[in-house]
């Protein structure tokens, strides 16, 4: 008698456990299918109201080489050749780098720096990789004088997109939204090296190594302000031989933190 | 008589038909879980990284002085 009745409450007594599991599974169901159809929607109507789920887009564009030309360089050791993309006249033959010349398919006169534009739709951080450094970019035995450096401009090569550039130097002041290279709101970076001027007034040349150089944390994005652009300054050892010469670079864009 | 009281309990505690279905139950679920993280991932989560090229050429020629030096040489040989 003793257990028959004992088993009865047992079962009384679990009975409600099994319903309570079954309805929280069933809850978990009816979660995991609203979670689902709501990502699958792309837009739907609440009371007028369009809802549209824009997904993020990371890209970079690169839309300029830089083409120094062909030239002769000097042979004495305390006259070295020197030669920028942020130099109105070049040494002898060399581009001169003070007007804008043509697009990248243009081999023969790109000498404006390389412009790296943000094209898609999320701030992103702009990482730089040389293929080369100095001693790799050279063939001299002594590299005695040789250097390679380059600086980072806000905007476009054109150097009319942002208000800072049309503003010139001397008036960063007009606030950072007004820049394509803006604050990191995490990191408090921006341009990097930071303090160039706008048409060379005063550049922070800085050496080119091997190592990825993070140029710019927080690109802007749109039809405006959405470009930095990358200048380069060279000096050439007195005993660089005769040849071509050239160095890549790949610019690494990733949504901004 | 104790013991099989026991066991006939454990046996009647839960139908087998109530144990399958929730074990397809779960298993639906935590397919459906893994497919709504993973779908997740490909559209929100993952921060996938763009990268361009770009290059710097330039050529150097030989001097004035150079070109000179070598005729001289090469007019020396020939005399």
């Amino acid at each position: 008698m003793g257990t028959t009745e004992s088993k009865t409450e047992e079962k009384t007594n679990k009975t409600p456990i099994l319903k309570v599991l079954v309805i929280v599974l069933l809850l978990a169901v009816v979660g995991i299918f609203f979670s689902v159809l709501k990502d699958k929607i792309t837009g739907f109507v609440t009371q007028g109201n369009v809802e549209v789920n824009v997904q993020a887009l990371s890209s970079l564009s690169v839309n300029s080489n830089v083409y120094f030309g062909n030239g002769t360089i000097s042979n004495d050791p305390a006259n070295l050749t020197s030669i920028s993309t942020e130099e109105g006249d070049n040494y002898g033959e060399f581009n001169n780098c003070s007007v804008i010349n043509g697009g990248i398919n243009d081999t023969g006169r790109d000498c404006t720096g390389i412009e790296v534009e943000n094209n898609g739709n999320v701030y992103i951080n702009v990482t730089m990789d040389a293929l080369n450094n100095v001693s790799g970019f050279f063939s001299s035995q002594t590299l005695t004088g040789a250097d390679f450096t380059f600086a980072v401009l806000d905007g476009n090569r054109t150097k009319n997109e942002t208000a800072m550039q049309i503003m010139g130097a001397g008036n960063e002041g007009i606030g950072p939204n007004n820049a394509s290279c803006q604050i990191n709101g995490n990191t408090g970076t921006s341009i990097s090296p930071s303090g160039s001027y706008l048409n060379g007034s005063w550049m922070n040349w800085t050496t080119i190594s091997t190592n990825p150089y993070a140029i710019c944390s927080n690109l802007s994005f749109g039809d405006g302000n959405d470009t930095i652009t990358v200048e380069f300054n060279l000096t050439f050892p007195a005993d660089e031989p005769v040849g071509l010469k050239s160095n890549s670079f790949t610019f690494t864009g990733a949504q901004a933190d | 008589m104790k013991e099989n009281n026991i066991k006939s309990l454990v046996k009647e505690d839960i139908p087998k038909k109530t144990v399958l279905v929730l074990l397809v139950m779960t298993m639906v679920i935590v397919a459906l879980g893994i497919w709504t993280v993973l779908d997740r991932m490909n559209y929100n989560q993952i921060n996938p990284k763009t990268s361009a090229g770009g290059e710097i050429k330039i050529k150097i020629l030989p001097s004035t002085n150079e070109t000179v030096t070598t005729q001289q040489n090469i007019n020396t040989v020939e005399g």
